[in-house]
């Protein structure tokens, strides 16, 4: 269950004052500002590589609730990467582990965990108590999920993704496209590998997901330009940063202008089957 | 001699000359690394061009440019196109900075100096 947050117009504590000094005192931010963070509902998708980061520096400025959905336990090989998560975690639980440090690192914030995957079955329930959504899922069925969820709740879904030395970073607002816009079908399995198969520069995670964070500060600020229609590409080897457009595509299922997909669907098999008509006509895709 | 370089790098010769050795005299040793259009591939892509993130290529068009491409490289069009020669939605093809989707899909026009990218979906978070 989400807490009740601390009502916008609390005063900041000197406790906190202090703390947050650094951010206060920048004219973009301010106590209202820090009072706004305080107040924001974020849910993060993993506490891992992405989730990590993004959760660790949202406790730091504050932000005062902080869901995490995680189900996962920790393992030897996250540790070249999952900020969160130290030697003597391993086999503990992420969401235990990610809560005790971030507890740790600012006890002021409220963590609350979702210890299960997310599904089409809880993903509507889960989102609705939050402003924002931040995606570090590591499969395409989650990341379909999330974006399909986050619309049908109007919520903005940060949204990240790394693989090698690569990384992705967007915003999807609601009316402004999503994940189906820039990439209406999933792969099919196998063609893209993940972080396990093809490996992962540990660094870039901390590096997209403090992006991440930042644009989520961004938003419960509402400052700056989001990276709202636009796709940031990461390349590490070369560190050339570049964007593209992503616009909303007036044919997509999920956002475009006659949509076909209004509820949650079955990920599994969305993203299981290859995007091919069948022998008899009908969409391997499109039928769940 | 920058100025007669450029006039022999018309596209239509170009593509051609480049596959000639430089000793048949073909445009002023026009070759590969004067080709007007850059080519941006990710990961996954990458492993059908020898690793390269990065090389130069010639062609009109997207689909000139696919097919240039897969004959210096073959196999890259299947990692871009199916089997009808549609090109894949979970592959994302990018003029300049623009899907060319929204331009002109694969008959969208090519100029020298365009960099266009191909970029396929990442899913890793973990
Ligand atoms: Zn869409």
């Amino acid at each position: 269950m989400v807490e009740q947050p601390k009502t916008n117009s609390a005063a900041l504590s000197p406790d906190e004052v202090m703390r947050y000094s650094r951010h206060i005192i920048m004219g973009q931010v301010g106590p209202q500002g820090q009072r706004k963070l305080r107040a924001a509902k974020v849910l993060v998708i993993g506490a891992g590589g992405l989730g990590g980061p993004v959760a660790l520096y949202l406790a730091l400025a504050g932000v005062g609730t902080i869901g995490i959905c995680e189900f996962d336990t920790v393992d030897l090989s996250n540790l070249q990467r999952q900020v969160l998560h130290q030697t003597a975690d391993i086999g503990r639980p992420k969401l235990v582990s990610a809560t005790e440090k971030i507890k740790a690192h600012n006890p002021h914030v409220e963590v609350v965990g979702h210890p299960m995957p997310i599904t089409s079955d809880n993903a509507m329930e889960m989102i609705a108590g939050y402003d924002i959504v931040v995606n570090g899922a590591d499969n395409f069925a989650t990341r379909y999920l999330v974006n399909d969820a986050a619309y049908l709740s109007g919520k903005t879904l940060v949204d990240g993704a790394i693989l090698l030395f690569d990384g992705q970073a967007t915003v999807y607002k609601p009316g402004s496209g999503c994940y189906r816009c820039l990439y209406p079908d999933p792969p099919p399995p196998g063609l893209v590998p993940s972080c396990a198969e093809a490996g992962v520069l540990g660094a870039i995670t901390g590096l997209v997901g403090s992006i991440q964070a930042t644009e989520v500060f961004k938003q419960i600020l509402g400052i700056g330009n989001p990276l709202v229609n636009r796709l940031l590409l990461i390349d590490a080897l070369t560190m050339e940063f570049r964007t593209m457009k992503v616009r909303r595509d007036p044919s997509c299922p999920l956002c475009g202008d006659n949509p076909t997909v209004t509820e949650l669907i079955d990920y599994d098999a969305f993203c299981g089957s290859p995007p091919l008509t069948l022998p008899d006509g009908t969409l391997a895709a499109a039928t769940h | 001699m920058k100025e007669a370089l450029l006039v022999t790098t018309k596209r239509g010769d170009a593509t051609d000359c480049a596959r000639l050795p430089p000793s048949n005299g073909c445009s002023l040793g026009r070759r590969d690394d004067s080709m007007p259009v850059t080519v941006n591939v990710t990961s996954v892509i990458q492993q059908a061009v020898n690793g390269q993130r990065e090389f130069k290529a010639d062609g009109g068009t997207i689909r000139e440019l696919i097919d240039n491409i897969d004959r210096d490289y073959p196999g890259f069009a299947g990692r871009i196109t199916d089997d009808k020669g549609e090109m894949l939605r979970f592959v994302n093809v990018y003029l300049n900075d623009e899907d060319v989707r929204y331009l002109g899909g694969k008959d969208t026009a090519i100029k020298d100096g365009d960099t266009v990218s191909f970029l396929p979906a990442l899913a890793g978070g973990m």
